[in-house]
């Protein structure tokens, strides 16, 4: 063990996520101040709210968020957005969709996990199906074979996991460098770090290389999103909240399997 | 000396193992079958057909296939025209024209605009509802021109359908693109006295009318309730 035990668990968590000590303590502080926000304060917010659905989600700490997505916001405008731009230039799109379904089949003991631990069988053979078949014939992930053969792409965490099982999520944060999240989703990522297997193989590594999978991960995952967040930051009226909503409502479609749970549907006002 | 060790080893095994007389031959034979498997299935042909064997059952005479709900039948008219706009090599100002008429006739505007004031709906007096709802229209059209780019799908096709009231139908469809991919679309859908009419569309799990209605109603609560900082806004950006 040696050098080895003098990494904190912390210390593991903050490099595991791509984060510095600086956005580390923050997220807990932010953690911290979500667990305790006052109920009277979450009750006053509450008149504010539409209230009509559960694809609206609380957002007590609105003030702080807003500074926090700001900075996340600028880090994205002068870090983020430039490499994905770059990374987009250099490699052609069989390279890049060769690398994001990489980076998916390896997440694949994560996905798996969770299946289980939903307790949905079908699902969990799909997902190992998936991996013997892409790993394969697609040559270490790198061709989804399977998609093409009929068995589509599914991800799980254990965010999504606390929420099958009827924990509550929690208030809306903006974490930092991670972004939009809620208590339930920090404490599932925070999970999936320690049961992902990237993170004990480069455990001795150096930073860099044992951040890798995650800057990877994040790297291709902005390029994706590249055209859709400028036309988002182009036409929102307010793009905070445009990213808040967007965010939960994947989130809740991410939990339901893509399926409609129709109580969480807003009514529809009968206008003539 | 090592290479000659190498090749006569397993000729000397199968040897003790059993009388075939050209063993390592074989040997070659079979790996050449295994490494032809090998290309073969990474070409995918045999895991798709093995899966659509699985997958798919065997077609069935008997068995009449239901008609398609009418709602389905009305998402299946207008979709194709609503790509046809999205995929056109018309102007922004056409494509925002186009949609928009698109949106007049097949979408419940009023139910769409009331909803998206959320708890200020009862501030909206009565003679600006008319010019409220068609900078909403509007507005929705140049939303559609902005986002357009990513929504040039080749087909839609409609997968099911299921009622959940005497008014309201949710259709579920696919949008195929060119590589391959398809992108779940589901359509809450009105009866209404003179036909069906669109009230939301979920695109990827994002339903569109909802994320208006947060983005509106965070306007007027910045503005502190004072919905002519929407109309504002929509004018501006209609």
């Amino acid at each position: 063990m040696g050098g080895q035990s003098r990494k904190t668990l912390a210390q593991m968590l903050w490099r595991s996520f791509g984060l510095g000590r600086l956005g580390g303590i923050l997220a807990i502080a932010m953690l911290v101040m979500a667990i305790s926000v006052p109920a009277s304060y979450a009750d006053d917010v509450d008149d504010y709210d539409d209230g009509s659905s559960a694809l609206d989600l609380a957002d007590p700490l609105e003030p702080v968020n807003r500074v926090i997505f700001t900075l996340n916001d600028a880090v994205d405008l002068v870090v983020f957005r430039p490499v994905a731009i770059t990374y987009r230039a250099v490699l052609p799109p069989p390279v890049r969709l060769g690398l994001a379904n990489f980076l998916s089949n390896a997440a694949t003991p994560i996905t798996l996990a969770n299946d289980l631990l939903q307790g949905n069988s079908d699902r969990a053979s799909t997902t190992v199906a998936r991996f013997f078949v892409n790993t394969i014939a697609g040559i270490g992930g790198i061709n989804d074979v399977a998609s093409q053969a009929g068995w589509e792409r599914h991800t799980e965490d254990f965010g999504q996991t606390l929420a099958v099982w009827g924990f509550p999520s929690g208030p809306y944060i903006v974490a930092p460098i991670l972004g939009p999240s809620t208590p339930r989703h920090l404490v599932g990522r925070a999970v999936d770090v320690l049961a992902n297997p990237w993170t004990w193989i480069l455990w001795d590594n150096s930073f860099i290389e044992a951040s890798s999978p995650t800057l990877a991960t994040m790297v291709s995952a902005r390029e994706d999103a590249l055209d859709v967040l400028d036309s988002v930051r182009e036409s929102s009226p307010d793009y905070y909240t445009t990213l808040k909503t967007l965010y939960w409502q994947s989130r809740v479609s991410e939990i339901n399997n893509g399926e409609i749970v129709e109580d969480e549907l807003p009514d529809i006002p009968d206008i003539r | 000396m090592a290479a000659t060790k190498a090749q006569t080893k397993p000729a000397e095994d199968f040897g003790q193992m059993n009388a075939v007389p050209d063993a390592r031959r074989l040997t070659r034979r079979s790996l050449l079958l295994a490494t032809t498997a090998m290309v073969g299935l990474s070409a995918l042909p045999i895991s798709q057909l093995a899966a659509q064997v699985l997958i798919e059952p065997l077609p069935d005479q008997t068995v009449i296939p239901p008609l398609p709900h009418p709602a389905e039948e009305f998402i299946s008219s207008i979709a194709g025209s609503i790509l046809a706009v999205a995929v056109s090599d018309a102007t922004a100002d056409e494509k925002k024209a186009r949609f928009q008429a698109l949106l007049i006739a097949h979408a419940h505007i009023p139910t769409i605009a009331i909803f998206s004031l959320g708890q200020f709906a009862n501030r909206l007096a009565d003679e600006h509802r008319q010019p409220y709802f068609e900078l909403v229209s509007g507005y929705i059209a140049r939303i559609f021109v902005t986002h357009s780019s990513n929504l040039k799908g080749r087909s839609v096709e409609v997968t099911g359908s299921h009622e959940r009231s005497e008014k309201e139908t949710l259709v579920h469809s696919k949008v195929w693109f060119d590589s391959g991919r398809a992108l779940p679309v589901i359509w809450r859908v009105i009866r209404t006295d003179v036909g069906f009419k669109v009230f939301d569309v979920s695109v990827n799990g994002i339903w569109l009318t909802f994320q208006q209605r947060t983005e509106f109603v965070s306007i007027i609560r910045k503005a502190k309730g004072d919905l002519n900082a929407l109309f504002a806004f929509l004018t501006r950006n209609g």
